[in-house]
Formats: structure tokens, C-alpha cells, sequence
């Protein structure tokens, strides 16, 4: 079992560990992007740690407030280009924990800004940000013609300046999945953040909603531990927002007919997290449990965990290759995907080869 | 397999591989360097090994991995002990946030320490080679770390990053250095990396004051030339040579404010170490 789902879980059992345990928490919680949860979590709870490794969270606590204090001003900016017009845009993921000031938003480190805006409005929102400065990267013809046509959001956009990176969804599946339902069907609400204005954001239970369909729609779970962990965190605090909450996300998951994932997401955030709510969750959503729950549980219990060697197993190899399909075949037919990944296939081995792939400069001090 | 511990200053690494030439060039160049007691905490786990694919066999490669991350992609196998020089600095320059850090030579004398700020090619590992066997104690010739808790500089003293002409030039100027192998065709040139003098090693836990600010520059046959330099452009200066500037925000602003209120900076074109180590030991 990870030593970093069990402090996670009761932070307070910190306070008694040696020298080498730490460097176990430590390097699991580096490789699950969760560093900054686990500094959080030991500021909250008061946990002492020794004084060998104190630098190591302040340090990340530094770089996490400064991303913090980026994204807040990224957002100030996409009013400034996007409020211009009628167009609309609303924040999602990581970007609307923050403009929530959510406690569990504090120390997590993302890597872009997420942003939904209505897809008839896409082609004169893209180029307002053009004129703000997003630009799109370098990217291969067929993977940007890949994106339009199937996926739910564009190639990323980076900044020429700030080199933020944005990512623009104008829908909430690709719309090849079968589940796919239109992102005007959400609720939204406003809120006003400081020294940025009005910024939207989902509404609570949708917030939820969309984190858990994203997550049991993926292919590949680099950052499922935290993921997961993010689940159980947000149901607790929006618990604290909205006493009546996890009734409200079934409600809403039934409606947009996507009360599948929803009971994943309850289900492994329960067995993962031991969250009571996703507990709770789980016995009312039991009609949408799917047929082979066994199955589910091997594959998913074996992936949120910590990507580390002294974790790394044949089920965990065999979960990750199943849920690779899994993710490829939810977002679309063979017929359609065969083609895909086979140019995918020959695209990585051509750059493989490519002379100039070696080291880049300007990352070397 | 073998694998290597040390203290480099504030930092203790754990150094991992098959590598033969790893192990050769870390035995010759970190032999004065104290090991890691075992109960304590490795800050930083590295891996140089050969990537498992069958490019082993037609163009082999070699990976820098610290606590199972790849920051970098992989380069031909023979710049592998460079590659973790590089790597090092990469640990320390995009995690120890609790400095100020700035890409910097950094020299002592008289218990006070001269930060010379530069661009790579400006000469400031070639200047801080010489001094260090001059007179001067080594602290870092790469990255100067400030402390944001007791305005000291930290010291590292690890071994020097020599390129292209400086290696012959430091060899025929430092007759007993000893150097690891060349290493041709890097991103950086050929380089070779000078193994510190013992008595900097020896001292690696000393942090001193600052004394001042240099912005050093290798022009050929100039006599010495020191000259004061305005606050406006030591800070734009400091700010455009440091690594986390933009991560510390206000505080490394008051932190650099602090420095230039209380100390001086230069200018300084050499080219010729004698004068140049004359003109610096006036500074201290």
C-alpha cells in the first residue's frame, strides 16, 4: 500500500516517521504532483517534520504561490480579451478551485489554464486571444486537423509572452463518445475575485460532474492519484458550501445521463480516499453500477496509486494498457481509431529518429 | 551498479549508474567530498543509465533521472558525466527556491565573498578556475546561491565547467589541476570539468557575507579595467542572470534592493589573471 495515500488520508500519523520514510512519502507525492497537497496538509494539521527537509516544502510552497498568483492575473487578462464582446468563457478544473480560493486549490500545481467557451462563438474567440497574445504552438497538421474534428477542445495555445498555456474546450466529451451531451446543458455561476472582476465558473455540482466524467473518460493517468484525491477534497468542501450536495451531483448526473462515471468517481473515491460523502453517494447511485464491477475495481485500484518503481507491478502495467484502450474506444470507434494510433505509432518513431531531438539548451544551467 | 553519496553544501545527493566513466570521473573529481551519514535524508536521488531500447546497441544514449523524473531527453552516451553536471545544477537551480539564485561565479577571500554575474562565455568559470587556485576559496562557478533567511552566501564547490580554449588555458596556467576527460561535440562545445581545490571542499559548510557584485569580461589583450556600475544596471544585471527571480517576486526584489543599498558593483574586463586577482583582492 502507498505510505502517501495513508498520510494523506490522516496526515497526523506524520509526526512519527523516520528519515527514510519521509524520502518514500516524499518521492511518491513528487511523482503524483500531490508535493504541494502533502506541504498543505502538514501547514494545516501543524505536523512537525525534521528540519533536514523543511526547505523542500517551503521551497514548493514558493513556486505554487507564484503560480497561484499567475493564474489569478491570467484570468484578469482573459477578461480583458474576452470581455469585449458577448462571447462568454467560463473557468474550469484547476482555474475555478482557485477563483473559488477552494482550501484544497492551495499548493496544487497545474500545468495550463482551462477554459469552456460556446462552441458557435469558437472561431471569433481564437482570434481575439490571437490578439492577446495566445498563440498556437508548434503543432503537426494532422494532430491539429485530429483535434477539431473529433475532440472536445483545440490545440493548446501558448502565451508569447507570459508562455502561460491555455487550453480551449468548447465541449465537455469528444463527440464521437456515446455519452457526449452539449456543454450548454451545465449550469454556471458568477463570482468576483480581486483586483480580476466577474469570472464564471461551473456550477458546484457540475463542477463535480465534469471533473469525474474527465477523469473516467481518460486514457492515460499520469495524474490519477491526484485526481482522485482532488475528487474527495472537493466534495468535502463544497459539502461545507452546500449541505445537500451529493443528492444535488446525482440529481444532475442523471439528467446529463452520465451517472456512470459519476458512480466511478464515487466508488474510488470512497475505496481510495475513504471519503464518507463519496460513501454515501455510493449507495444511492447503486443502479448505475456497471456489470462487471470486479473488473473495474482491479483496473482502477491498481492506477491511483503513486507512478513508482517500489508500486510498479504486472497488474499495474496490465491496468494502465486496459484503460489506454478503454480511454481510446470511449472517445471513439475502431474504425476511427485504428488509423489513428498507427500514425500516432509511426509519427514517435520517425521523431525518434529524428537527429535534432537532444537536449535543449535553454533548460541547463 | 554503484552508487555515490555527498554532501554538496546545503544539498545531499545520491548519485546512481553502471556507468564505468561516472564512476571514474566522480571518484577523481568528488573524492574530497564528505558522504551522506545513512540515516539522513537524500535530497536528491539521480540515475545516469543507459535508456532500455534497442538504440543501445546502434547509438548508445544516456538518461539523467532524479527521484524517477526525466527532466531532459537523453544525450549520446559519452557526454554522460557532463550530463549529470548539467543535471545537478538543473536539481538546484529549479528546486531550492529558498535562495535567491543567480547563474554566477561565486569567489571568497578575507571571510567576504565577489559574485561575478554572467552570460556563458563571459569567462567567469575560466576566471573563478584561476583565482580558486590563487588565493581564493571556491564557492561556486556556476550558481551563487543568496540566502533569503541570513543574506549569506552558500557555498557548493563542486567542480568547474571548463569550455573549448579555457580547458588548455587553465591546464597550462593550474600545472598540478587535475581535470576529468574532455568531452567533444557537447551543446556547450567540448568541455572538461576541473576537480576543485581541496581546501574549498574542505570548507563547503562556511557561508560568508557579500562583498560586492562583479560583471566580468574576457576581452583579449585588455590591461585591467574596474570601473563602478550603476545601480539601475546592476539590477537589471542581477535580475536578467538569475534563475528564480520571477518565483520569488517581492522577495527577491527586497532581497536584491537590500544587496545594492549596502554593497558595490562592476564592471570588470580582464585578460590577464594576475591583474584581474589584483584588482579583485582590492575589493575584499
Amino acid at each position: 500500500m502507498s505510505i502517501l495515500i495513508r498520510f494523506l488520508q490522516d496526515p497526523k500519523k506524520l509526526n512519527h516517521i523516520s528519515l527514510k520514510e519521509w524520502r518514500t512519502v516524499f518521492l511518491e507525492a513528487k511523482k503524483s504532483n500531490l508535493f504541494g497537497r502533502l506541504a498543505f496538509l502538514i501547514e494545516k494539521e501543524n505536523i512537525n517534520i525534521p528540519s533536514k527537509i523543511e526547505w523542500h516544502f517551503e521551497s514548493y510552497k514558493k513556486q505554487s504561490a507564484q503560480q497561484r498568483q499567475q493564474a489569478i492575473r491570467e484570468f484578469k487578462e482573459l477578461n480583458i480579451a474576452l470581455n469585449s464582446f458577448d462571447g462568454q468563457y467560463a473557468l474550469l478544473k484547476g482555474s475555478a478551485y482557485i477563483a473559488h480560493n477552494f482550501d484544497f486549490s492551495f499548493g496544487r500545481r497545474f500545468s495550463d489554464i482551462d477554459i469552456l467557451v460556446n462552441k458557435d462563438e469558437l472561431g471569433a474567440i481564437e482570434l481575439r486571444l490571437r490578439v492577446a497574445g495566445w498563440l498556437r504552438g508548434q503543432i503537426e497538421d494532422y494532430d491539429d486537423k485530429y483535434y477539431r474534428e473529433w475532440m472536445h477542445e483545440i490545440p493548446p495555445l501558448h502565451h508569447k509572452d507570459r508562455q502561460t498555456v491555455l487550453d480551449v474546450h468548447h465541449n465537455i466529451l469528444p463527440k464521437t463518445n456515446q455519452r457526449h451531451f452539449s456543454a450548454n446543458e451545465f449550469n454556471f455561476i458568477s463570482i468576483d475575485i480581486e483586483q480580476v472582476g466577474r469570472v464564471k465558473t461551473l456550477a458546484y455540482e457540475d463542477m463535480f460532474i465534469h471533473s469525474a466524467v474527465h477523469l473516467f473518460t481518460e486514457s492515460e493517468f499520469n495524474n490519477g492519484l491526484r485526481d482522485i484525491v482532488d475528487l474527495d477534497s472537493l466534495l468535502l468542501e463544497l459539502e461545507a458550501l452546500d449541505r445537500d450536495i451529493v443528492n444535488r451531483i446525482i440529481e444532475r448526473a442523471i439528467k446529463l445521463n452520465v451517472s456512470n462515471y459519476v458512480y466511478y468517481a464515487f466508488r474510488y473515491t470512497y475505496l481510495i480516499m475513504n471519503n464518507r460523502l463519496a460513501c454515501y453517494g455510493l449507495e444511492q447511485l447503486s443502479f448505475a453500477a456497471p456489470k462487471h464491477l470486479y473488473v473495474f475495481d482491479l483496473v482502477f485500484i491498481n492506477v491511483f496509486k503513486p507512478d513508482v518503481a517500489h508500486l510498479k507491478s504486472f497488474k499495474v502495467s496490465l491496468a494502465k494498457l486496459v484503460l489506454y484502450w478503454r480511454g481510446h474506444l470511449l472517445r471513439m470507434p475502431l474504425r476511427l481509431l485504428i488509423p489513428h494510433l498507427c500514425r500516432k505509432a509511426y509519427m514517435r518513431i520517425a521523431e525518434s529518429f529524428d537527429k535534432k531531438s537532444t537536449i535543449n539548451d535553454e533548460q541547463l544551467p | 551498479m554503484f552508487s555515490r553519496t555527498f554532501a554538496l553544501g546545503p544539498f545531499n545527493f545520491k548519485i546512481n549508474s553502471q556507468i564505468i566513466k561516472v564512476k571514474t570521473e566522480l571518484e577523481r573529481l568528488y573524492k574530497d567530498f564528505v558522504p551522506v551519514a545513512d540515516a539522513d535524508f537524500i535530497d536528491f536521488d539521480i540515475n545516469i543509465t543507459q535508456p532500455p531500447n534497442i538504440r543501445r546497441w546502434l547509438r548508445p544514449q544516456v538518461d539523467f533521472i532524479v527521484d524517477e523524473f526525466k527532466p531532459f531527453k537523453p544525450l549520446p552516451l559519452n557526454h554522460a558525466y557532463p550530463m549529470l553536471e548539467w543535471g545537478m545544477n538543473w536539481c538546484i537551480a529549479s528546486n531550492a527556491h529558498h535562495f535567491f539564485i543567480m547563474h554566477a561565479a561565486a569567489i571568497e577571500k578575507n571571510n567576504k565573498v565577489i559574485v561575478l554575474p554572467a552570460q556563458s562565455g563571459a569567462g567567469k568559470s575560466t576566471l573563478s578556475a584561476a583565482l580558486s587556485y590563487n588565493g581564493w576559496r571556491l564557492f561556486s562557478d556556476e550558481l551563487a546561491l543568496f540566502s533569503l533567511k541570513n543574506k549569506l552566501l552558500y557555498p557548493l564547490a563542486r567542480p568547474i565547467n571548463l569550455k573549448n580554449d579555457s580547458i588548455d588555458i587553465i591546464r597550462n596556467y593550474i600545472p598540478n589541476a587535475v581535470f576529468s576527460e574532455v568531452v567533444h561535440d557537447t551543446h556547450k562545445g567540448t568541455v572538461a570539468l576541473l576537480k576543485p581545490p581541496l581546501d574549498s571542499v574542505k570548507q563547503v559548510n562556511i557561508e560568508n557575507p557579500l562583498a560586492c557584485f562583479v560583471f566580468p569580461k574576457y576581452v583579449e589583450n585588455s590591461p585591467v579595467r574596474l570601473k563602478a556600475c550603476s545601480v539601475e544596471q546592476a539590477f537589471s544585471s542581477i535580475i536578467e542572470q538569475s534563475f528564480n527571480y520571477h518565483i520569488l517576486g517581492k522577495e527577491a526584489f527586497e532581497l536584491v534592493s537590500y544587496y545594492l543599498r549596502n554593497v558595490k558593483a562592476y564592471t570588470l574586463e580582464y585578460s590577464d589573471f594576475i591583474q584581474a586577482n589584483d584588482a579583485l583582492s582590492e575589493l575584499v
